[in-house]
């Protein structure tokens, strides 16, 4: 994935140029093949959601999706859930605007997961129901662990969805020229009507479908990136710095200047995997 | 920290889309915008339905309602919690529009991080944890993380107006998730009282549960 990103974002950076018609000011025409191809696509996952809502009928299917997930399903949309506008837009976008040192964020990810498998997935099952406060407060007292875990879980939520509200306002805004503010105000009346219809069975089916089209469209680009430059990373390279003007983009402490904030870095994303409630909460569902 | 010269349309976040534009056309970047935005969705949705549950499942039905919750009540909670996350999702996500998505989940990890690892880890691998080893120790952890995302360059600095960032480093982690762990353990091993002493011996039994799945619910409805 990670050489993916960095592939593609180089080549985009000389793509851009090439193309020109993407000035840094003002805003684009409205582009109707693309909203097109955009609204079939976000109307087909809604027809999922009100498919899924149907059959939501317990507290049981809201949170696991009735139980009735598969294993590689499962394994799908947890990988969905990882595969956040943050590895897909924000660290392409990193590595664009402060060189390649915007990859620790993807090596950070890929090393939190085998920590979150190993360690304490199975754990999760065993000892779950809903949420990682069932396991954290097995053998201690209920009241104020759950209270302290809560609070934890809607912290870390609070932030992440914020980062995927900007991804999705800044989407919006470039494909419709509606205004940023606007555009997160839609997507934030979407999203509650989505989760208060749909519940855990839609999500965990669009996380699937998802996954598997952002798999081959990633996939897909970069390998046209690479076609467009002869499947070599050495033009590939060039023309990226040729197009900046500088060759900072390839080369280190763009992003992380110290090694204290390197290390800080590698921390929070190697054990913050183990923490995201939204993640944990995977672990129970699936037969 | 020294930017790269050069801005697109909407910023640094949008590169691998305008990429889609310049390599497939129109369609393409029809297809790709399609795709990351059903990326957010699901992903937000996850997220809310995560919060939402830590809302309705632990604090109104095992705290609030002492575990006598109605299954329907817990859920009605659970909707007007995601309504709640949406509100703040939409007026946060204004306040933060310039900053990149990548860096901004890399502090929500490091709050996970900090204060949902901590607990989690130890609970299930730490047999002389204490109630109050994990709730003193958590609750450091999540403050000295929050604290220091308010005091760093990217808050203090790019969304409160202030001059200079107070915390120097751009993630909390290091210092926050180490505050966390050394409180745990610390206001554990001090703890003499009854509830420690019944918490420690429990232990064995969790934890054959948790290796073996003997008595779990995965092992018998899903």
């Amino acid at each position: 994935m990670k050489k993916i990103i960095i592939t593609l974002t180089l080549l985009s950076s000389y793509l851009l140029a090439a193309g020109g018609d993407m000035g840094v000011s003002g805003k684009r025409d409205i582009n109707m093949s693309a909203i097109i191809m955009f609204l079939i696509f976000v109307l087909a996952t809604l027809g999922i959601t009100y498919w899924a809502a149907r059959r939501t009928k317990t507290a049981k299917d809201f949170y696991t999706a009735g139980g009735g997930i598969s294993g590689f399903q499962n394994g799908l949309a947890i990988a969905g859930d990882y595969m956040s506008a943050a590895s897909f837009l924000g660290i392409s976008g990193l590595v664009y605007m402060k060189g390649f040192d915007g990859l620790i964020y993807s090596i950070g990810f890929l090393v939190g997961w085998p920590i979150i498998l190993f360690l304490v997935a199975e754990q999760l099952r065993n000892l779950g129901k809903y949420t990682f406060s069932d396991v954290a407060s097995y053998r201690l007292q209920q009241t104020p662990i759950r209270t302290l875990a809560a609070f934890g879980s809607l912290a870390t939520v609070a932030l992440y969805l914020i980062a995927q509200m900007v991804g999705a306002g800044k989407l919006i805004e470039v494909l419709f020229g509606l205004d940023y503010e606007y555009a997160v105000i839609m997507v934030g009346i979407l999203m509650i009507l989505y989760v208060t219809f749909g519940g855990m069975l839609a999500t965990t089916w669009v996380q699937i479908i998802k996954a598997i089209l952002l798999l081959s469209g990633a996939s897909f680009m970069a390998i046209m990136i690479m076609y467009k430059v002869g499947f070599s990373f050495e033009s590939l390279f060039s023309q990226a710095v040729a197009m900046k003007q500088t060759d900072a983009i390839m080369s280190p402490g763009g992003l992380v200047s110290n090694p204290i904030a390197a290390i800080s870095l590698g921390i929070a994303l190697m054990f913050g995997t183990a923490g995201l409630p939204h993640i944990l909460m995977r672990f129970f569902y699936g037969q | 920290m020294d930017t790269i010269k050069g801005g697109i349309i909407g910023g640094g976040n949008m590169a691998a889309i305008h990429s889609a534009h310049a390599i497939g056309g129109n369609l393409f970047l029809g297809f790709i915008s399609a795709v990351a935005f059903a990326t957010i969705l699901a992903v937000v949705s996850g997220l809310t339905l995560a919060g939402a549950s830590a809302v309705s499942h632990d604090l109104y039905a095992n705290v609030f309602a002492r575990g006598r919750a109605d299954e329907m009540v817990e859920m009605r909670v659970s909707k007007y919690a995601t309504i709640a996350l949406g509100i703040v999702a939409i007026i946060l996500g204004i306040a933060f529009e310039k900053q990149n998505i990548a860096f901004m989940v890399g502090l929500a990890f490091a709050i996970a991080a900090s204060a949902n690892f901590p607990i989690l880890f130890l609970s299930m691998f730490w047999s002389k944890l204490t109630t109050r080893g994990a709730v003193i120790g958590g609750s450091l952890g999540l403050f000295s993380a929050i604290t220091l995302v308010v005091l760093s360059q990217a808050v203090w600095v790019g969304i409160l107006g202030n001059k200079t960032a107070i915390y120097a480093y751009d993630n909390p982690a290091l210092f926050s998730v180490s505050i966390a762990f050394i409180g745990i353990w610390f206001f554990s091993i001090t703890d003499k009282s009854e509830n420690a002493k019944k918490e420690i011996e429990a232990y064995e039994y969790q934890f054959i549960r948790s290796q073996t799945g003997i008595g779990a619910e995965g092992a018998t409805s899903h």
